[in-house]
């Protein structure tokens, strides 16, 4: 047979192949689990005092990425912490502690890279890779205190799925107290319950140990300095600086008439530097006794010799201390539901409720995580989820830009009615901002 | 592009795609998993293809990038290894489509493309991101290692 006849059989053999049906459904699923993935936040554990937002990470393209990049061993870190100011300047300075711990189960392998590691935080970068048809191909980082501790955290995890070149995903803890000597690193299956987790051990664990140089880091300067903003007046009562975040902590005064729910803010340094919302997915912290917000974020100044702040405040959010939103569980119906939001289901599940509202705007989280049942008791919102699918149609189309799905647990709850209060019910603009200027003096 | 034009579009060449990385991998199993990796990486970036026109160039790029990422990858087995444009002895002793397989990278593109997907010379000087004349100075090339004599007509 010569090449020509040859060829004439291969191009009719070829005709007779079919590709599998699935392909696309397949690739929707893959990117609905790596999306649903993305953005996950945990809430804390325990008597939890602290609450932690999450906000939408925002890439960056800061030059240490460059500067880093001829440096083989930190180009996967300069990669990873693109999407942070704070961590780039940190890795820009030399300021991580090397782990490269791996472990390999039924062909995935996780390994622990880089920790960043100071006062309050700890950013961990890690990997996870699979050889062929993976058993552990969904994992879900969680983090535990060795026995015999207790420390509140919040932790949230940044998978970077957005590179072919997969950079390392990225997961922070965040304490309100110190961070502990040590921390225990779980990696579980997506598919494992959490009371399956409690019985068995993880596939991959990893302890921790910090170095007390990194974990002693951070700086406090007090403050005391008072600003009335839409009439309300608040009180600037510190401000931190770690090498992973600044803070300021702020006030209400108790004859405010709503509650502090959100400042849009920026930080000037005298040389003119700008810093943005910073905190590497939590630009601020809520305290539910209060309920209001008493700490916000910017990139950090850890790095930088600066006597001499700027804050710029140019809006503000507020919430009612009178606001309330009910929701019927049983029939899926509400009152006074925010504008930005949709209810979308209420879902009986384990002795509690999982309830979904399609929510517009970049703050999918529309309710603060303080909630009462009818008979008054105090309830905290559970696990929540952010997803671009609606949940009664998983395979179905996206959500438009700008809208989310927004999924929290309300556990243990056998109740079917709820009492939320609104994330915020005003909102205001300042131009030009309302400044207030600080002395950083130890 | 939307994601619901996308998915009516890859769902309409994914039998194409396939045999694109039948001829690349050699076996059905391999580009089965190289088209779910096209059509994921599709997927993620359709939002990026403004116009629609473009959509099968596009996606054979990316299957042609995948199955280079996947060649690289196994790149010490020997049906991957390519050979060399001297050794017309070797190609001339290898059932075609393992000849295809072993040509050097740029000739087995073009000849998969213009012989077994049915690109004219420009769409896959275009695919390919290379003047149409060195697309057909490479096709010539590729032809005569593989020994291919082939008017227009019996091009399928």
């Amino acid at each position: 047979m010569n090449r020509n006849q040859e060829y004439l059989e291969l191009t009719r053999a070829l005709e007779q192949l079919q590709a599998p049906d699935g392909s696309v459904e397949r690739a929707l699923a893959r990117q609905r689990a790596e999306r649903r993935g993305s953005y996950v936040i945990r809430p804390l554990i325990g008597l939890a005092a602290v609450f932690a937002v999450f906000v939408f990470l925002v890439n960056v393209s800061p030059t240490v990425a460059q500067a880093c990049a001829g440096i083989p061993v930190l180009q996967d870190l300069a990669a990873a912490v693109q999407f942070s100011p704070s961590l780039s300047e940190a890795v820009d300075n030399e300021y991580y502690q090397r782990v490269d711990r791996s472990q390999t189960v039924d062909g995935t392998t996780v390994t622990v890279d880089y920790l960043i590691v100071d006062q309050k935080t700890v950013n961990i970068f890690f990997r996870v890779e699979n050889e062929g048809e993976a058993a552990h191909n969904d994992l879900v980082p969680e983090v535990a205190l060795p026995e015999g501790e207790s420390k509140d955290f919040g932790l949230v995890w940044h998978k970077n799925t957005e590179d072919t070149e997969k950079p390392m995903d990225y997961c922070g803890i965040n304490f309100d107290d110190s961070v502990p000597d040590r921390l225990l690193l779980r990696f579980y299956p997506r598919s494992m319950d959490e009371e399956a987790l409690r019985q068995t051990t993880a596939p991959f664990e990893f302890l921790l140990e910090f170095d007390p140089n990194f974990t002693a880091q951070g700086k406090h300067y007090s403050q005391d300095r008072v600003l009335e903003l839409d009439g309300q007046r608040v009180h600037i009562t510190g401000i931190d600086v770690y090498p992973s975040y600044l803070s300021f902590s702020v006030e209400g005064a108790p004859e405010n008439t709503a509650w502090l729910s959100g400042l849009d803010y920026y930080l000037l340094t005298e040389d003119g530097t700008r810093c943005g919302h910073g905190g590497n997915g939590i630009c601020a912290l809520y305290d539910p006794e209060i309920p209001e917000w008493r700490s916000f974020r910017t990139d950090s100044l850890f790095f930088r010799d600066v006597s001499r702040v700027t804050l710029c405040i140019t809006g503000a959010a507020w919430t009612h201390k009178e606001a309330e939103t009910r929701l019927d569980l049983e029939h899926g119906t509400a009152e006074n539901l925010p504008e930005n939001a949709q209810l979308i289901r209420c879902k009986r599940q384990d002795g509690g409720w999982l309830v979904t509202l399609l929510v517009q705007g970049n703050s999918p989280q529309c309710f603060q995580f303080r909630c009462y049942d009818p008979e008054g008791g105090e309830h905290l919102l559970g696990k929540q989820f952010w997803d671009y699918n609606a949940p009664e149609d998983p395979d179905g189309p996206l959500v438009p830009e700008g809208f989310t799905y927004w999924s929290f647990e309300l556990e243990d709850y056998p109740w079917n009615e709820v009492r939320l209060t609104p994330a915020r019910t005003t909102e205001s603009s300042f131009d030009p901002p309302v400044t207030v200027d600080f002395e950083l003096n130890p | 592009m939307d994601m619901h034009e996308y998915a009516g579009r890859a769902e309409a060449v994914r039998n194409k795609l396939f045999r694109m990385a039948v001829l690349y991998l050699g076996s059905q199993s391999d580009a089965e998993e190289a088209l779910d990796e096209t059509v994921y990486r599709g997927l993620k970036s359709c939002k990026k293809l403004r116009e629609p026109a473009f959509f099968d160039t596009w996606i054979t790029r990316i299957l042609i990038n995948v199955c280079c990422d996947e060649r690289k990858r196994r790149k010490r087995e020997l049906c991957f290894e390519e050979l060399p444009e001297t050794a017309a002895e070797h190609f001339d002793s290898l059932p075609l489509q393992e000849a295809i397989r072993r040509l050097p990278g740029e000739l087995r593109d073009l000849v998969i493309l213009r012989y077994f997907t049915g690109y004219t010379l420009r769409e896959t000087a275009e695919i390919l991101e290379i003047p149409q004349g060195t697309a057909a100075t490479k096709e010539r090339r590729a032809l005569r290692l593989l020994r291919l004599e082939l008017e227009e007509e019996e091009r399928q």
